[in-house]
C-alpha cells in the first residue's frame, strides 16, 4: 500500500475528505518529527513504540576489496511492534 | 527531551497546531495508527511519505544451537514487522551528527608502526641536527681551558652555569618522564644558551685567535637560530645536551689532573665537529642560491616570465613554431606587405635580432588581416592550423555527452576541442549547460 492509498483509507475511516487528511497526516508527521528529533520515544498502543537510539562508530569491511571504513556513530529511530501486533502478523493478518 | 509521549501528547499539539477539537485529533491519530496495523497485515507494506515504510517480513525456520547446553535447536519460522523511516525523517533524526561521513581507513597502517615511530624519533632527532652535537662539543671543550689559562674568570661564571644547570638536574632526577618536564626545560635551555653566549665572551678572548673563529661563528649560527626560530628541537636536544654537560662539571669538581687529561682527549673531537655542520649549512644555501638562479633563468628563456621581459618584446607571441615560421620568412616580403612605411623604415635599418622581434609582432597582424572572406562573421582560433569557415552541424549536450565526443565524431580527432569552445563561446570545456545547442564548426586548413 503506498502513500496515496494510504490516505484515502484514513480518509474513508474518518469521513475526512482526502485534501483534510493530507493536511493533518503532514502536521501529524511535523510533529512527530519534531519530537523525535528531541530524542523522545513514542509509545502507541496495540500499535509498537518509536524510540530513538544512538549507535556508536564502527569498522565494517568491504567483503569485495577488503577495504576498511570507518563509519561514524548516527541517531536511528527504531521501531519495536508490540506483542500484540506481532500476535497479529503471525497469524497472517487476522485482526 | 529524551521523554516518553504518548498518543495523547500528539493529539494535544496536533489540535493546536491544526486549530481542531482535542477529542477529534484524538480520534484522527488513532485512526491513523490504526490503518497503518491493519493495512500493513492486509498488504504487509505500508508506504507513508515523510514517516516511513512498514513491512513483514517472513522469516524462514532455521537450525541454531542452544547457548546453555550446546544441543541443536529449531527456530521456527515467524514473520516479523519492519519499519524502514523516510529520507526525511531519518535526516532529521540523524542531525546532530550530519556532518560525519565515513571514513576510509588506511590498512597499511598498524598500530605498531606508532610505538616504532616513537622509539625512532630520538636517534633521527639527534641525526638530523649535527650543528647540536657540534655546539656540545665546543662547550665542553672551553670550560677545562677556562680553568687552564684563566682562572680569574672562573669565579663569576661558574655559579651562574651551576645556577642555571643545577635545578634542572634535580628535576631530571625527581620526575624522569621527559614529556612532563619538556615545557620547563625548555625555557631553561633558552636561558643557558643566552647565558653561555654571555659568559663565553671573556673566555673567548683569552683562547688563541684560531680558536676563536670558528667556534664563535658556529656558535652565532648555530645556537641563535635553533634556540628561537626551532623550540622543538631545542627541547628534544636538550637532555643530551645536559648530559654530556654534566659529566663535565662532575670532573672539574673532583680532580684537577682528570680534567687536564679528559680535555685532552676531547679537545681533537671538538675540533673536527663544529666544522661539518658550517660547511653542510653552508653547501646547502650555495646550492638553493644556484639552483633558484636556474630556474629562473630556464623560466625567463622559456617564456613564463613575460613580466619581466624588456618592454620592447611584449606582444611578441612566445611560440617557438612561430619564430621559426618568422626566421624562414623573408624580411622583404613581410616588410612590404604589412610594415608602415614608417616602421619598414625602422625595421630595415634595425640590425638583424631586433628584425625578427619586429617580424613576431608583425606576424599576428599578418594573420588576422589574411582572414578569408567566408572566416570573417565567425570567431577564430589564434595559433590555429584552420579556418572556422561555417557551422558544419549542431549538437545537444545532453548529460553523458562531452565536446571531447562532438570533437572525435565530427572530426575523427579530439585535437579540434578549441574550435568548438570558441564557436560556442565556451571558456571551461568541462563546463557546459545541460540542453545547450553546441555548434560544431565547418573547418578549413590555412
Amino acid at each position: 500500500m503506498n502513500h496515496k492509498e494510504f490516505i484515502a483509507a484514513l480518509a474513508r475511516r474518518t469521513g475526512l475528505s482526502t485534501k483534510n487528511t493530507q493536511a493533518l497526516v503532514g502536521n501529524l508527521l511535523t510533529e512527530l518529527s519534531s519530537h523525535f528529533e528531541e530524542g523522545d520515544a513514542l509509545q502507541v498502543q496495540n500499535f509498537g513504540s518509536f524510540e530513538v537510539k544512538k549507535k556508536l562508530e564502527r569498522v565494517v569491511t568491504n567483503p569485495n576489496g577488503g577495504q576498511r571504513m570507518l563509519v561514524p556513530p548516527k541517531l536511528v529511530l527504531n521501531f519495536k511492534p508490540s506483542s500484540s501486533l506481532k500476535e497479529n502478523a503471525q497469524k497472517g493478518g487476522e485482526l | 527531551m529524551d521523554a516518553k509521549i504518548t498518543l495523547t501528547d500528539i493529539a494535544q499539539a496536533l489540535a493546536h497546531r491544526g486549530n481542531i477539537p482535542s477529542t477529534e485529533a484524538m480520534t484522527f491519530v488513532r485512526q491513523f495508527f490504526d490503518t497503518i496495523r491493519e493495512s500493513l497485515l492486509l498488504d504487509k507494506i505500508v508506504k507513508v511519505k515523510g514517516f516511513g515504510t512498514f513491512k513483514l517480513i517472513s522469516v524462514e525456520a532455521r537450525e541454531s544451537v542452544s547457548v546453555a547446553d550446546g544441543s541443536r535447536i529449531q527456530i521456527a519460522g515467524h514473520t516479523k514487522v519492519t519499519f524502514t523511516p523516510d529520507v526525511v525523517l531519518r535526516d532529521a533524526v540523524n542531525k546532530p551528527f550530519a556532518e560525519f561521513e565515513t571514513i576510509l581507513l588506511d590498512d597499511k597502517l598498524n598500530l605498531s608502526d606508532f610505538d616504532a615511530l616513537d622509539r625512532i624519533e630520538e636517534p633521527v632527532a639527534l641525526e638530523t641536527m649535527p650543528a647540536s652535537v657540534g655546539q656540545e662539543d665546543v662547550i665542553t671543550e672551553e670550560e677545562p681551558s677556562v680553568e687552564e689559562q684563566t682562572p680569574v674568570d672562573e669565579p663569576p661564571l661558574e655559579p651562574e652555569e651551576e645556577q642555571a644547570e643545577e635545578p634542572v638536574q634535580q628535576e631530571e632526577e625527581e620526575v624522569p618522564a621527559e614529556e612532563e618536564v619538556a615545557m620547563e626545560q625548555e625555557e631553561k635551555q633558552v636561558e643557558e644558551v643566552s647565558e653561555e653566549q654571555t659568559g663565553e665572551q671573556p673566555e673567548v678572548n683569552a683562547l688563541s685567535e684560531e680558536t676563536i673563529v670558528p667556534e664563535e661563528t658556529a656558535l652565532s649560527e648555530e645556537t641563535i637560530p635553533e634556540s628561537i626560530v626551532l623550540p622543538e628541537e631545542t627541547i628534544e636536544q636538550n637532555p643530551s645536551l645536559q648530559e654530556d654537560e654534566q659529566p663535565s662539571k662532575e670532573q672539574l669538581t673532583e680532580s684537577s689532573e682528570q680534567e687536564d687529561n679528559d680535555s685532552k682527549e676531547k679537545a681533537p673531537i671538538a675540533v673536527v665537529c663544529p666544522l661539518k655542520p658550517r660547511y653542510h649549512t653552508l653547501w646547502q644555501s650555495i646550492t638553493i642560491c644556484f639552483l633558484g638562479l636556474l630556474l629562473f633563468l630556464a623560466g625567463y628563456c622559456v617564456g613564463y616570465l613575460q613580466p619581466f621581459r624588456i618592454p620592447y618584446l611584449q606582444g611578441v607571441p612566445s611560440r617557438q613554431p612561430e619564430i621559426i615560421e618568422v626566421i624562414e620568412d623573408s624580411v622583404d616580403d613581410i616588410t612590404k606587405q604589412v610594415l608602415p612605411s614608417k616602421e619598414s623604415e625602422n625595421v630595415l635599418s634595425s640590425n638583424d635580432a631586433s628584425l625578427d622581434e619586429e617580424d613576431l609582432e608583425e606576424e599576428s597582424n599578418y594573420s588576422i588581416e589574411d582572414l578569408p572572406k567566408d572566416a570573417v562573421p565567425y570567431p577564430q582560433v589564434e595559433d590555429g592550423d584552420f579556418w572556422i569557415v561555417g557551422v558544419k552541424d549542431t549538437e545537444i549536450m545532453t548529460p553523458g555527452s562531452t565536446l571531447l565526443r562532438f570533437s572525435a565524431k565530427h572530426y575523427d580527432s579530439d585535437q579540434f576541442l578549441d574550435y568548438i569552445c570558441v564557436m560556442n563561446d565556451i571558456i571551461d570545456p568541462d563546463i557546459v549547460p545541460l540542453n545547450k545547442p553546441i555548434k560544431i564548426p565547418k573547418l578549413r586548413h590555412k
